[in-house]
């Protein structure tokens, strides 16, 4: 098997670079990097920024899947052999997105072990992350929710260290993402204000005392 | 590279060997609880398994129904030192035991076996994201139907 010096797959460079099948594109935030129904031709790789997966129904409410941050894979439904996005992706915030070719990441996954790697880290993430959520969408209230999913927002238990801060994020947003409405959201909000469980000085911050939203019975 | 060297994931899955063990349960018989050591992940040669959690008030939902040639037990490949759910056979079921250490080491070395796990995690994926994805609708209908009747009983008085 031949092999050029230096010809050894790094998958940290192919993500944070341009080439051949795939392309680095930046997104303002707010704007569409697919919508429901778009035909799946990509995988997307964020480099810098945030990405919000969400789904419409039929009766037009919009519930939020995801809220995805730098070095996060979407869209790989598409590898699944989905034809078509089955929700909408939209950058939170200025964003740089890798786009790779959908049969290029198919054949990268096949060949080079430190990307597939990478994907299966993520996969196994996101899944863990998927299944949390529905578990507690089936048992927890929305206050328990709201609290779990700020706490989540600002990275409590991912890190060695939180960042306290969560990103900015609306509360007709925080109410998509757990299944109920603005005034709900807005109500638990207040009160955990009063409570000292959050901080709106110089934006959202999340105390430790959430936490006992989330535990307490 | 000579033919007949190459590893074939199936015929890994499918036979007996070092680092695995092959085990049978019957119907209702569990695989794991929550507070058990993660140490293996499985395979599902035969029968069929169910993945379920339990509120702290006793209620149990169903996380995901799986069958012959779906992987189970992942979590423990991304770190979560004890398992949190309950799997259940759910028919007579023949079971494949990978040891942790061994299952990593066959994802880095051996792509087709990366391959097929791949391809399950993202079929695992998109199956509990559209349970999710129902729990939510119907969750912000509910709740949109009791504020709609809210207002209407306040404008009444």
């Amino acid at each position: 098997m031949k092999s050029k010096p230096n010809g050894a797959f790094n998958a940290q460079a192919f993500l944070e670079s341009a080439g051949v099948a795939r392309k680095i594109v930046e997104y303002r935030r707010g704007e569409a990097v697919f919508t429901q129904g778009d035909a799946c031709n990509h995988v997307f790789y964020i480099q810098k920024g945030g990405v919000k997966l969400s789904v419409l129904s039929k009766a037009g409410r919009e519930a939020v899947v995801a809220m995805l941050g730098p070095g996060e894979f979407f869209g790989e439904g598409c590898l699944a052999g989905q034809p078509d996005r089955m929700g909408s992706a939209t950058a939170t915030t200025d964003s740089v997105i890798l786009l790779v070719e959908k049969d290029r990441m198919v054949r990268l996954l096949h060949k080079q072990h430190a990307l597939s790697d990478r994907f299966i880290a993520h996969m196994l993430a996101r899944n863990i992350r998927i299944e949390e959520d529905l578990i507690d969408q089936l048992f927890n209230s929305s206050e328990k929710r709201l609290a779990r999913t700020l706490l989540l927002l600002a990275r409590y238990g991912k890190h060695d260290k939180p960042v306290r801060a969560v990103p900015p994020i609306s509360q007709e947003t925080l109410a998509e993402m757990i299944g109920t409405t603005r005034s709900r959201v807005n109500f638990f909000m207040k009160k955990f204000q009063r409570l000292g469980f959050i901080d709106y000085t110089k934006g959202l911050k999340v105390n430790n005392s959430l936490l006992t939203v989330v535990l307490h019975e | 590279m000579k033919a007949g060297t190459r590893f074939s994931a199936q015929a890994f899955l499918d036979s007996p060997g070092p680092a695995k063990t092959i085990s049978e349960y019957r119907r209702g018989e569990t695989v794991f609880t929550p507070g058990d050591a993660c140490q293996h992940v499985f395979y599902i040669r035969m029968g069929g398994v169910r993945l379920s959690a339990l509120s702290s008030t006793g209620h149990e939902v169903v996380v995901a129904m799986l069958g012959p040639g779906d992987f189970f037990g992942e979590g423990c490949l991304a770190g979560q030192p004890a398992r949190v759910g309950t799997a259940t056979a759910m028919t007579p079921s023949v079971i494949l035991h990978v040891a942790r250490a061994t299952m990593v080491r066959l994802l880095r070395q051996e792509i087709a076996m990366a391959d097929r796990f791949i391809s399950q995690m993202l079929s695992r994926t998109i199956r509990t994201e559209e349970d999710l994805l129902d729990q939510l609708f119907s969750s912000i209908e509910k709740r949109h139907g009791q504020a709609d009747k809210r207002r209407a009983g306040g404008s009444r008085t």
